[in-house]
């Protein structure tokens, strides 16, 4: 039950996180706002072989987005993919920039 | 040699420089100031010496302070010779360290900000400090301490012409304002304000500040054991003496002390006012802010326009009183975000200007951000049901913590403790009442307080994450609480309906999404 409440959903520019099943929370975040991902396991994911993928922004502090529990590769490839739509967006807006 | 042919002599080479010679001034008041910042641990054995050594004390310790000073010249001497920076194509070199060899480079495209500062030892020598702030690093930022005007300001200028160079700075908005019918007038965008002494005497006496270090101070000051201390038992005995036998004069002692610590508190704080903005004066040129303050020690910043995340216009309650805003430019600061709750104490990431009046506030909002046109009376409030729940939810459990307790010693009278959230339910009513919230579709504007209040401006594309967050409660009657994260700060509007919430995340995504212009 815990599980399926949460979930995560890509669009073409940003990513959304959902949570709670009693206080339900969404974070949604712009491809272009993110400073660095992270994978972090701790030392029970690693039994299960999952990983804790965060977002980090410019806004400090701690990751703005945590999806926990990916299977390692979907989290590398979510990664792979979050980077690359990052950058993507980063060199238009450095082509665009006078 | 001239302090003209100095700075010709050194601009636009690219050599290793050194600083002016009176920057060892500069180096013995760091390195005091590193020392105090270190905690006077270091400083425990001297008191040892001074406590032991008994008869000869007085000359163990004038010892110790001559080779103290002496250590002490010798090492801001050395760190002045050591000192060295160079500024290339694209880079901004710096050597230091007498032990430790430090070298730093620093690319003209990571510099945010450049800053002068001119301390009053400084001002017989026409020196002044520079300090580079790049971004990402809060404290480690480096200064220059001790070159001559004219060099620092050659120095600005090229690190600003680089940043253009390199296409990261884009080219100075045009947006001016309108300023033909202003009772003063904004002279060609020039300057925007100037702060006279009453203005600063103003904000002196309507910052808030003070209280919350009186507070802070009144606590520290509950755990001195006063009864030790010889002065205030001669205090107390003169309070007798003083006030007599009557309660009526005793009480009167008191208030008369109390309000007498009052008006020393407000003189401090309106000095300190002053001291810090002396001959305030904000002026705007090219795309940037540039502001001048400071009485003993002058500072000068300056803020490019884009680095603006968002403009706070904040009234604290006694500013009320003398009908007067304070208004923050909120820059990217990643050490501030504790401080968003506590009250702006965020020193370096935001630039302060203080005491304006209402039509001025209007005014410069509407420079900052043109395209917006707000009224405060648009402003939409937030739902009834948050007053319901901050009592039922909040305050009554906390009160009932201490009635459990109070039930045991004194029986079912302690149940009274339980209407304490009442006598505080005008005061949650206030609050919700200060919540307000309203949207251009580009802008928005994020009003909270209780008896003074604080706007929030900002442009949307500043934004780096929405967050919705939503309980039971809210789920039933189609509420939610939303987060909106700038670089800096954290916005929070509690118990606003889903359906404003969401238009305001999908905008502020729309708006992230499709806008260019870059955030930072």
């Amino acid at each position: 039950m815990m599980a399926k409440s949460r979930g995560f959903s890509l669009r073409e520019h940003d990513i959304h996180y959902k949570s709670g099943i009693i206080w339900r929370k969404t974070v949604s975040l712009p491809f272009n706002r993110i400073q660095h991902v992270e994978l972090e396991s701790g030392p029970v994911e690693r039994i299960f072989k999952l990983t804790t993928l965060k977002f980090f922004t410019a806004g400090g502090g701690k990751a703005d987005m945590k999806i926990p529990a990916l299977g390692f590769e979907r989290a590398s490839k979510l990664r792979s993919f979050v980077m690359e739509q990052a950058g993507v967006v980063e060199n238009q807006d450095t082509s665009v920039a006078p | 040699m001239s302090v003209t042919a100095f700075a010709k002599e050194n601009t636009g080479t690219d050599k290793w420089q050194r600083l002016a010679p009176a920057a060892i001034i500069y180096f013995i008041v760091k390195i005091i100031g590193q020392l105090m910042k270190q905690g006077l641990q270091g400083l425990l054995p001297l008191a040892v010496v001074l406590f032991s050594a008994g008869e000869g004390r007085w000359l163990v310790v004038s010892l110790i302070g001559i080779a103290g000073g002496a250590a002490l010249l010798l090492g801001a001497f050395f760190s002045y010779m050591k000192f060295r920076f160079r500024l290339s194509a694209d880079n901004f070199l710096i050597q230091s360290g007498v032990f430790k060899r430090k070298r730093l480079t620093l690319a003209y495209d990571r510099i945010q900000n450049v800053a002068f500062k001119e301390p009053i030892y400084f001002r017989p020598f026409g020196l002044v400090v520079l300090s580079i702030e790049s971004a990402g690093s809060t404290g480690a930022e480096v200064s220059l301490g001790g070159i001559p005007r004219l060099l620092a300001e050659e120095i600005r200028a090229t690190v600003f012409k680089q940043k253009t160079a390199l296409g990261l700075q884009p080219a100075a908005s045009e947006t001016e304002v309108a300023n033909a019918d202003s009772d003063n007038p904004v002279d060609a965008g020039e300057e925007i304000i100037r702060q006279p002494i009453s203005e600063l005497v103003r904000y002196g006496l309507s910052n808030n500040q003070i209280w919350v270090f009186a507070s802070i101070a009144a606590g520290a000051f509950a755990q001195v054991d006063w009864d030790d201390i010889a002065v205030l038992s001669a205090a107390r005995d003169a309070f007798e003496a003083f006030a007599g036998e009557s309660n009526l004069g005793k009480a009167a002692v008191v208030v008369g002390s109390f309000l007498l610590g009052f008006f020393l508190l407000l003189g401090i704080s309106v000095i300190g006012a002053i001291i810090n903005y002396y001959d305030y004066h904000l002026t705007r040129a090219d795309g940037r802010f540039h502001r001048t303050n400071g009485l003993f020690s002058r500072h000068e910043t300056s803020l490019p326009e884009q680095k603006i995340q968002s403009l706070v216009i904040r009234q604290a309650w006694p500013a009320r009183l003398l009908s007067r805003f304070h208004l923050q430019l909120k820059q990217v600061s990643f050490a501030a975000q504790g401080g968003q709750q506590a009250g702006g104490q965020a020193g370096g990431s935001t630039m302060l200007v203080p005491s304006v009046t209402g039509t001025f506030a209007e005014r410069f909002a509407a420079m900052i951000y043109p395209n917006f046109h707000w009224d405060p009376s648009q402003l939409q409030q937030i739902s009834h049901l948050y007053t319901r729940k901050m009592i039922l939810w909040i305050m009554l459990p906390i009160a009932a913590v201490p009635t459990t307790a109070l039930a045991f010693a004194i029986g079912p009278w302690a149940l009274l403790t339980l209407l304490a959230p009442l006598f505080l339910a005008p005061f949650v009513m206030m609050k919700r009442a200060r919540y307000g919230y309203a949207t251009d579709g580009k802008h928005g504007i994020i009003r909270r307080g209780l008896i003074g209040y604080k706007l929030t401006l900002f442009p949307f594309y500043k934004v780096q994450t929405v967050k919705l967050w939503q309980s039971p409660g809210q789920r039933k009657r189609g509420l939610a609480t939303l987060t909106v994260k700038l670089a800096g700060a954290s916005l929070t509007v509690p118990y606003m309906p889903l359906a404003d919430a969401e238009k305001w995340r999908d905008t502020i995504l729309f708006e992230i999404e499709s806008c260019d212009m870059p955030w930072m």
